[in-house]
């Protein structure tokens, strides 16, 4: 099998993060914040190393305020519905997922406001359009950092200064970036990514970090193993976000992936891979591919005349694996021109040997020959 | 000594800060019932006479320690006084 739906979830795993799991599940099963036993405290620890390492990784002044969610999707949810208020104005880009979309369009159903920040053909959203659309209405920006289809990079750097300059709080999307390309959050207001892409965790990990003095309502309501008598959540991070028995197993997988990423310093060799591949399809005379060179590692295609799920599916038959559609971005994809014909996704990872992508673009070439 | 924490992540911090730049040593417990009118919490424990050290610690890691409990032993029982 040769796996290139990275951009998906990463496979395969390191085996530092497998044994963790397993390690985990079988020697100490204890549930977060549970107990004063020592597994209950060591499960408890580990969750705080995962905090440290992962604001090791991209400059987080504050590692007490990393929250555990169960994916991108719940930490983007929480970060619009525990700031956002009937009244309040978002803006999001039109490179955005779903996960940012359709959370934007709910909360506009209960009262909000949103606009829409357009990005150019190449799937890049300017700091500029984005400044255009601030109004003092205006209470969050939520820009994608790296697309999920086009592995576009935006600016989230001159956009943070925007907002701060305005007054408006931003939320970056890292779901594509977080361990692929290098990012510094320590000046950002909040940032969500998975855990399970290019940090390695499982599936089922989600981090939203909030900076101090940023309030926001949690999303869940429960228990969290402090203040048991109070009826309201604790104000404190991360227990206001860590309603109901948290995934330990895979935060504890996920501390070794953000492990990984510090020690291997995977960045060079996937944009190496990446741009290898962007390479061998590009020299295909049919073949399109949206956006420019420089990306993170999705890499999607137009074939002319072709139905890409017909692709996929031929590449699957093949026994390579590529995602084809829309890729829950149908905005990213109208920004993109891609929106009627969906394009095939290759997005290889760090584990992805160049002859993996050889044998790939061979198989594709002749896939479209045929 | 004790002192109790809001949460198990406060004590965490606390602890590892505690043995990595003052060298104190320490251990997490959950907080007694009886030192407790919020249910569930966690404290940290250590040697009386590092208090000084432990509160300039948790003030630079913005923890606020709700109370200090002097540990003794009355009858073959432990009891906590608070500070």
């Amino acid at each position: 099998m040769i796996y290139l739906d990275n951009a998906a979830t990463t496979y395969p795993k390191p085996k530092e993060v497998i044994s963790a799991l397993t390690d985990f599940v079988t020697n100490c099963g204890a549930s977060i914040g549970r107990g004063g036993y020592k597994s209950a405290l060591s499960a408890s620890e580990m969750l705080y190393e995962c905090q440290e390492n992962i604001a090791k990784l991209f400059s987080i002044p504050s590692p007490e305020r990393i929250v555990f969610t169960k994916n991108a999707t719940e930490a983007i949810n929480a970060a619009i519905f525990g700031i956002v208020n009937p009244g309040d104005e978002i803006i999001i880009s039109s490179m955005e997922h779903n996960s940012v979309m359709r959370s934007a369009h709910e909360a506009v159903r209960r009262g909000a406001f949103l606009k829409i920040a357009h990005g150019t053909p190449e799937g890049k959203v300017s700091p500029e359009s984005i400044e255009k659309l601030i109004s003092p209405k205006t209470k969050l920006i939520c820009l994608i950092h790296s697309s999920n289809v086009s592995g576009s990079i935006n600016d989230i750097y001159s956009v943070s200064r925007i907002g701060k300059r305005h007054g408006v709080y931003t939320l970056f999307d890292l779901s594509q970036s977080a361990g692929v390309i290098p990012v510094n959050a320590k000046d950002f207001d909040m940032v969500a990514f998975s855990g399970h892409k290019g940090l390695f965790g499982t599936m089922g990990t989600g981090v939203l970090y909030v900076r101090n003095g940023i309030t926001l309502r949690p999303l869940l309501y429960g228990g969290t193993g402090s203040y048991s008598e109070n009826a309201s959540m604790p104000e404190e991070y991360p227990d206001l976000f860590h309603a109901g028995t948290l995934n330990a197993p895979g935060i504890a997988a996920l501390n070794e992936g953000v492990k990984f990423v510090l020690k291997e310093g995977v960045y060079e060799k996937e944009k190496e891979i990446t741009l290898y591949l962007y390479d061998l399809l590009k020299e295909i005379p049919s073949v399109i591919i949206p956006g420019e060179r420089e990306r993170t590692s999705a890499v999607s295609v137009c074939v002319k005349k072709a139905d890409c799920v017909m692709l996929a599916e031929k590449l699957s038959q093949e026994d390579i694996c590529v995602r084809a559609g829309l890729h829950c971005a149908p905005l990213a994809h109208r920004t993109l021109g891609t929106i009627h014909s969906g394009t095939v996704r290759f997005s290889p990872g760090f584990f992805t040997e160049k002859a993996h992508i050889e044998s790939a673009v061979s198989a594709f070439k002749k896939i479209i020959e045929n | 000594m004790l002192a109790t924490v809001a949460s198990i992540n406060s004590a965490n911090r606390l602890k590892a800060r505690l043995s990595e730049k003052f060298s104190v040593p320490s251990h997490i417990m959950q907080t007694p019932s009886a030192l407790t009118k919020e249910g569930c919490g966690y404290s940290i424990k250590f040697d009386n006479n590092h208090k000084n050290t432990v509160e300039k610690c948790a003030k630079e890691l913005h923890i606020n320690i709700r109370s200090f409990f002097r540990e003794e032993t009355k009858n073959n029982n432990t009891v906590y006084i608070k500070e």
